[in-house]
């Protein structure tokens, strides 16, 4: 195993990962130093970011309101009320953000949303996509998914297949009950 | 006689006065507008044992959710107490069935 430093200073002890500041972030095995700012690497999972990514073994951990994390396969943590994501592989596609495929399962928070499978960035404030089931989540915008998904802006997902009304605004209704007056005459 | 719904009467052989109904939305007030909507009249005996009337409904004014029937000759020949249905089949498909509707057919005095 071969240590990294950065600006900091990270040291790798056998197969463990330790966070030496709140700039770096750290693994074992082989570490490559990416810049001043970021280093990674590990065998099955590669991040980074500017901001905090902890990779332990197999579970990833939040380390801040704006990082990623990741726990095993199959489960979706959330961990802040602005991120969340799970998957086997991460990828970084920013210096800001991260994201994730694969599974996804329910989450939610009051300004993102999540994925599945394929993952794309696609701004520095938001994510999405997904592919099977994407749930509703916030009071500022609805996404879901399924298919085809497009961003639209910073803060809106636009989306398409099924919609599923989740929110306090209009909800359409059917007919309501009739009534009938029952009168008789000439003339009618 | 009272069967727990608006009862109107006849006399035996009318075939002048006819029923009406406007048809409301029980909630918001307004009228139903039943333009396209058949609306099948029903008039049975109270025990059901034979029915005078089954035949459709003429609009009278679609948006104003009224329509009539003016019975026939034949049709209000027998005295007795009859229940009233009306079956409306809006032009979505849905359907509505209105009971609680009777009407009396009584002998002329003589």
């Amino acid at each position: 195993m071969s240590g990294v430093s950065s600006i900091t200073i990270i040291s790798i002890p056998d197969n463990e990962i330790t966070i030496l500041s709140d700039t770096l972030i750290n693994r074992l095995v082989d570490i490559t130093k990416i810049s001043n700012t970021l280093i990674l690497v590990p065998l099955t999972k590669t991040i980074n970011s500017n901001s905090l990514i902890k990779v332990l073994g197999n579970e990833l951990t939040p380390t801040s309101d704006t990082s990623v994390y990741r726990s095993g396969f199959n489960s979706i943590n959330t961990t802040s009320d602005t991120q969340i994501h799970r998957e086997p592989d991460i990828n970084i596609l920013s210096n800001s953000r991260v994201k994730v495929l694969f599974e996804m399962s329910g989450i939610d928070s009051d300004t993102l949303i999540l994925a599945v499978y394929d993952i794309t960035k696609s701004s520095d404030s938001a994510i999405f996509k997904a592919d099977s089931k994407i749930i509703k989540e916030s009071r500022s915008a609805i996404y879901l998914a399924a298919q085809t998904k497009s961003k639209t802006s910073d803060t809106r997902i636009k989306r398409t297949v099924d919609l599923t009304k989740l929110s306090d605004s209009s909800v359409r209704r059917d007919r309501s009950n009739i009534r009938v007056i029952f009168q008789k005459g000439r003339q009618l | 006689m009272s069967f727990g719904g608006k009862t109107l009467t006849f006399v035996q052989g009318n075939t002048h006065e006819g029923m009406k109904w406007t048809i409301v939305d029980e909630e918001r007030g307004f009228p139903i507008d039943i333009t396209g909507a058949t609306i099948n009249v029903l008039v049975q005996s109270v025990d059901g044992s034979s029915t005078i009337i089954n035949r459709v409904a003429t609009t009278i004014t679609a948006t104003e959710g009224t329509c009539k029937l003016v019975p026939i000759t034949g049709e209000m020949n027998i005295p007795g107490n009859y229940k009233v249905q009306l079956h409306i089949v809006f032009p979505d498909t849905t359907e509505v069935y209105v009971q609680n509707m009777f009407i009396t057919i009584v002998s002329a005095l003589s």
